[in-house]
Parts: C-alpha cells; structure tokens; sequence
C-alpha cells in the first residue's frame, strides 16, 4: 500500500513539473519562431530571436528578380542611399519585438520595401498557426491588419564547400 | 583551456586615445578577428551569425578617463575574412548590423557587400551613411550580426571572421 502511495505521489509531482515547464515554455513567446507566409502570397519571412527580441527576415520571394535588370531584387527603396544594394532576399523587415504575454508581441516595427516605409506594428497570435500582423503610424487604431499563416518548409539537402 | 586562451587572442579589443577637437575628445576602437561561427546545413537565402559584445565600452574608457562617456560612434571600416580560406565559396553578398536587448534601441544595418569580391578570402563592406549608432556604445552589451547571402544550400559549417573599426567621441 505504502509502495503504491509512494509512486503515486511520484507521478504526481512528475506530472506537476512536466506541466509547469510546459507552462514557461509556452509563455516565453518562442512560439512565434517559424515561417510565416503573408495573406498576399508574395514573400515568407522567418522569425527568429536574437538576444530577447524577435525579428523576421524575407527567406522566400514569388517574383526574386527585378523584372527590368534581371537580377536578385534589393532593397531598392531604402531611404539610406548607401544600403540599396542589401539583398531582399535575407532582409529583415520586422524588427525588434518583444513578447508582452496573452500572445502579442510589441514595441516592433514592419518594412514595406515596396515603398521603403517603416511602420510601428504589434503581432498577435490568434491560434498556433495563425498571426495577425498590425502595421500603423502613431495609434494602433489608425492602421491596417494582415493575416499570416504558418507554413512547414522542408530542408532541402546541400552541398560541400570548397567542392563545387 | 587552449582554446579558451586561442578565444582570448583572437578577440583583441584595442582602445587607441586620439587627440581632442569640438565636440570631444576623439578615440578609436578597434575590433579584431571576431569569430562569427555558422552552423550547418545552411540555407540558400540568408544565413545568420551573431557575436555578442559583452565587453562594456565603458570599462575601457578607463583608459582614456575615469569618467569617460562615449558621446558619437561611427563604423569606419568592416572587413570580413574566410576562416576556412575557400574563397567565400558559395557566399553572394554579407550584411552587417547591430542589435541590443534595448527596447528603445533598433537594429541597425551598418554595412553591406552585395556581390562580394569573387576570388577572394578578404571582403572590404561598403558603410552604411546614415546608420545611427552612438547610442549602442551606452549599452553594457551589444550584438553584432553577419548575415550571410548563400546562392544554394550547403551541408557545411562556416567559419567568418571580422574586423571593425569604429572611431567615437568621448567626454
């Protein structure tokens, strides 16, 4: 009796731990890291975290190339004359978010290199799958709210270097 | 404990006083042979490494003055080495930028090389005119991120180096 009290009472307190690490996982915001595609089709930005913030750089273009030179597009649009050449590929366009809790992340900006503008802009993660992504100038309310969907990418295998 | 010590030569932090002008005294810090270490398989697309600057400015300005600040900073050089000495092989273009665990501070791109040099373990970046990071160098620690453009995906390691040169003012 007293043995099966014993691990009871052991599975018990496993289960507790289990669920209370689960917990922290959950709310340290991590679960925005992934490949998010927005509601037009056009990009898929990869979110990450560096030190305690998150950002997401564009990894996937429909159209990677400037239709008139023919090459790899860049950031044609910034309105530092001197970065005009950074890749879009690889750019980072949200940058700096920190997770507040209740799934939002704040105090962030959004890039639209289509105009070379930057916005303030707060995430919200409406399920696992699914983020709405708020861009706007001064208030929250005078802003516009796109839908992002989570997408799985499959590694796709290399080669060496040094060995082409 | 070999590599501890080959980590703490390759790191060499050099804080050169300069002479005083309006607006400060004016100094440089050089930054040499930082390691940016990214871990394979890598991604076509833009690949990222960071090293975290844990090194307090301030502890350095010691040197230059017990109360020291660091007013103005400014990127005046970035070179960016091939550790593995394969020619940048397969690397299209390098971006440079800093990063802080500031809320109020933004990341900054700071420098950029797209192409790179074909042909060569040595890349010279292009400076960013307009990238604003004195108030980085308030900061007890900073990140300086390598963002590196691959052409196709490779199931390697790579091995970075870099070597900046900021020139500040200080008080």
């Amino acid at each position: 009796m007293i043995k099966k009290a014993t691990i009871l009472s052991l599975f018990s307190i496993l289960i507790l731990g289990i669920s209370s690490f689960t917990f922290q996982t959950k709310d340290g915001g991590d679960r925005l890291i992934g490949v998010w595609e927005p509601s037009n089709g056009r990009a898929r930005v990869k979110i990450n975290k560096i030190g305690s913030k998150y950002f997401g750089k564009i990894v996937w273009l429909k159209e990677p190339k400037d239709p008139v030179s023919g090459k790899p597009k860049t950031d044609k649009n910034n309105p530092d004359e001197s970065m005009r050449n950074v890749p879009l590929r690889g750019y980072r366009m949200l940058k700096d978010f920190i997770y507040k809790g209740d799934d939002v992340w704040e105090e962030g900006t959004i890039y639209d290199p289509l105009n070379g503008s930057t916005y303030n802009c707060t995430i919200k993660m409406t399920n696992k799958n699914t983020l709405d992504i708020r861009g706007y100038i001064g208030v929250s309310a005078l802003g516009r709210t796109d839908v992002w969907k989570r997408l799985k990418i499959k590694k796709k295998k290399g080669r060496k270097r040094g060995r082409k | 404990m070999r590599k501890i010590l080959n980590a703490l030569f390759l790191v060499m932090l050099i804080f050169l006083s300069g002479c005083s002008g309006e607006g400060g005294e004016k100094g440089t810090i050089l930054l040499r042979n930082i390691e940016f270490d990214f871990s394979g398989p890598l991604d076509a697309g833009s690949n990222t490494a960071q090293y975290e600057w844990s090194i307090n400015p301030k502890d350095h300005l010691r040197m230059w003055g017990e109360n020291s600040e660091i007013k103005t900073a400014k990127l005046v050089s970035a070179t960016v080495n091939d550790a593995d000495e394969y020619e940048f092989d397969g690397v299209n273009s390098l971006v440079l930028s800093l990063s802080s665990d500031n809320a109020d501070l933004s990341m900054a791109e700071i420098a950029v090389l797209n192409p790179i040099k074909p042909k060569s373990n040595k890349q010279e970046l292009n400076l960013a005119q307009e990238a604003e990071i004195d108030e980085y160098f308030q900061e007890s620690m900073m990140y300086i991120l390598l963002d590196a453009g691959l052409a196709e995906a490779i199931d390697d390691d790579m091995k970075l180096t870099a070597d900046l040169t900021f020139e500040v003012t200080y008080d």
